[in-house]
């Protein structure tokens, strides 16, 4: 067992965090306040080779293993602080560009995966108004035509919905049979009957547009179904074990480096004629904080070396997606304390992080949907 | 197979608690076994059969019942075998 990286792969973190820091902190205070999605940013992490990491060179990609990916991601959040942007980035890339990469024929590979890795726009579509957590429950149907199918439903709370060029919409071919009869689907942004909706408004995570999708007697060419008719709910579990391991992958990053901050303000901030730090009730946060991060890591990695290998992570995904959000909302919590005043105002970021770390516990599956799965791949 | 796949549904998935099910129950219709519980039947099948079993052929066609599960199984070792 070995916990290092290689050198080429400290070389590649050392790049990201450089990247992040020169290229992607612009006005965040005043972005995050107005919900502003910055599409330059995004084309600069393109052109840097973030979104196809882990996408075959045949594709444009960089060919990279998942570890060093992720490697390279929580890379990027220690040196950038747009959570909403690392949440979207992670997002394309796990939930949509790798089911391309898994289930997509090659037409679908060659048409879709060079067009995202190089700025496009990817959304990931199961949640409705009625199904949430109950995902399989979906309302929207795709009925069977000449040469393809048409789509009906809203799909609700979707990441890069209002920008996207293709969104993975899983809708259900056969709703007498339940998730045996849903099925995954590739639907182009201009799409006749694909309304995207707008940016709405949210707690955190503002500078990642999100939204729903409208399709209303949408049709889509055969062409366009992902995997078989049928399949769509092991290919959305499936591509939930690669988002729920990965999406915080930045957000670990965001913990390193909001450690770093507390431990910075901790020695310099004083108080009763002492650095704050010298308060145990200061530094046992700040404990827990590095104790946190290093769980969250191993977990992290633990999933990632599990998926290179090509075993199931359905359990570590679980895992990770559980213990990786929760601690996000603690240090995260944790730093707006020790920072006192100046962690609650919004001009220092500080608190951002909270509003942005609290949306974590939700998508991807509750945390208290994860404990159930996590019981239930236990035999409980 | 068909035992061993029948065995681990009513040891395992259901505790050996209620009803036992048997080859031919549509068990993943009837609501027997859930989606988690389809979860740990496929790693139950890859481990005990040894194979791997992609996402997209988990379709009703292959998980309707127990015996199509063996069919799936024994086509995906016919077909390993000749290649
Ligand atoms: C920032 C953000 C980004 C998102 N991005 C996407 C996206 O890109 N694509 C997409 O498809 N969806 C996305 N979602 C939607 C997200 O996946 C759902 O919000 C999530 O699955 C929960 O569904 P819900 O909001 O309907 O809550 P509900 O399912 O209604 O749950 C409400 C509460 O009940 C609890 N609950 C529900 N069922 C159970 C149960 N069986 N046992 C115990 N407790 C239960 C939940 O834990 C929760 O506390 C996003 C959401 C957010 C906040």
């Amino acid at each position: 067992m070995d916990f290092g990286f290689t050198e080429e792969q400290e070389r590649l973190r050392t790049e990201a965090v450089e990247f992040a820091r020169n290229e992607l902190a612009s006005d965040l205070v005043a972005r995050d306040a107005e919900s502003g999605f910055d599409r330059e940013l995004w084309r600069r992490c393109a052109e840097f080779g973030i979104l196809g990491s882990n996408v075959p060179t045949e594709y444009g990609g960089q060919g990279r293993d998942v570890v060093t990916t992720v490697a390279i991601m929580e890379a990027l959040g220690y040196g950038c602080p747009d959570n909403g942007l690392t949440l979207a980035l992670n997002g394309q890339m796990w939930a949509v560009q790798e089911p391309i990469q898994q289930f997509g024929t090659e037409e679908q590979k060659e048409r879709y995966l060079p067009l995202l890795i190089s700025g496009g726009y990817g959304a990931h579509a199961m949640s409705e108004p009625a199904s949430g957590s109950d995902t399989f429950a979906l309302e929207t149907t795709a009925e069977k035509t000449d040469g393809g199918y048409v789509l009906n439903g809203r799909k609700t709370y979707i990441g890069l919905a209002p920008v996207c060029d293709v969104a993975l919409v899983f809708a259900a071919t056969d709703p007498t049979v339940g998730r045996w009869g849903i099925t995954a689907f590739l639907v182009e942004g201009d799409a006749s009957g694909l309304t995207k909706g707008g940016n709405q408004p949210k707690m955190g995570l503002r500078t990642g547009p999100f939204g729903d999708l409208v399709l209303e007697d949408c049709f889509v060419p055969d062409s366009a179904r992902l995997g078989p008719e049928g399949a769509g709910a092991s290919i959305f579990t499936n591509s939930m074990d690669w988002e729920r391991s990965f999406i915080f992958a930045s957000h670990v990053g965001s913990m390193a480096r909001q450690l770093d901050d507390v431990i910075q303000y901790a020695r310099t901030r004083r108080q009763f004629g002492e650095p704050i730090g010298k308060f145990q009730s200061v530094s046992n946060r700040i404990a827990d904080m590095r104790l946190r991060l290093e769980t969250s890591r191993l977990l992290l990695y633990k999933a990632a070396w599990l998926l290179d290998s090509g075993d199931a992570a359905q359990l570590y995904s679980a895992l990770a997606k559980l213990h990786l959000s929760e601690s996000f909302v603690a240090s995260s919590s944790d730093a707006i304390r020790i920072h006192g005043a100046k962690g609650y105002v919004s001009e220092y970021g500080v608190e951002r992080d909270l509003r942005d770390a609290l949306g974590g516990v939700i998508y991807s599956g509750t945390s208290d949907i994860q404990r159930q799965v996590i019981a239930r791949l236990m035999g409980v | 197979m068909e035992h061993a796949i029948v065995r681990f549904v009513n040891e395992e998935l259901l505790g050996g608690n209620g009803p036992r099910v048997t080859a031919d129950d549509e068990i993943v219709l009837d609501g027997t076994v859930d989606s988690l519980g389809v979860t740990r039947l496929v790693d139950f099948i890859e481990t005990e059969f040894k194979l791997a079993v992609p996402a997209q052929d988990v379709t009703i066609d292959n998980f309707r019942t127990i015996t199509t599960m063996a069919a799936y199984v024994r086509t995906r070792q016919e077909s390993a075998a000749t290649t």
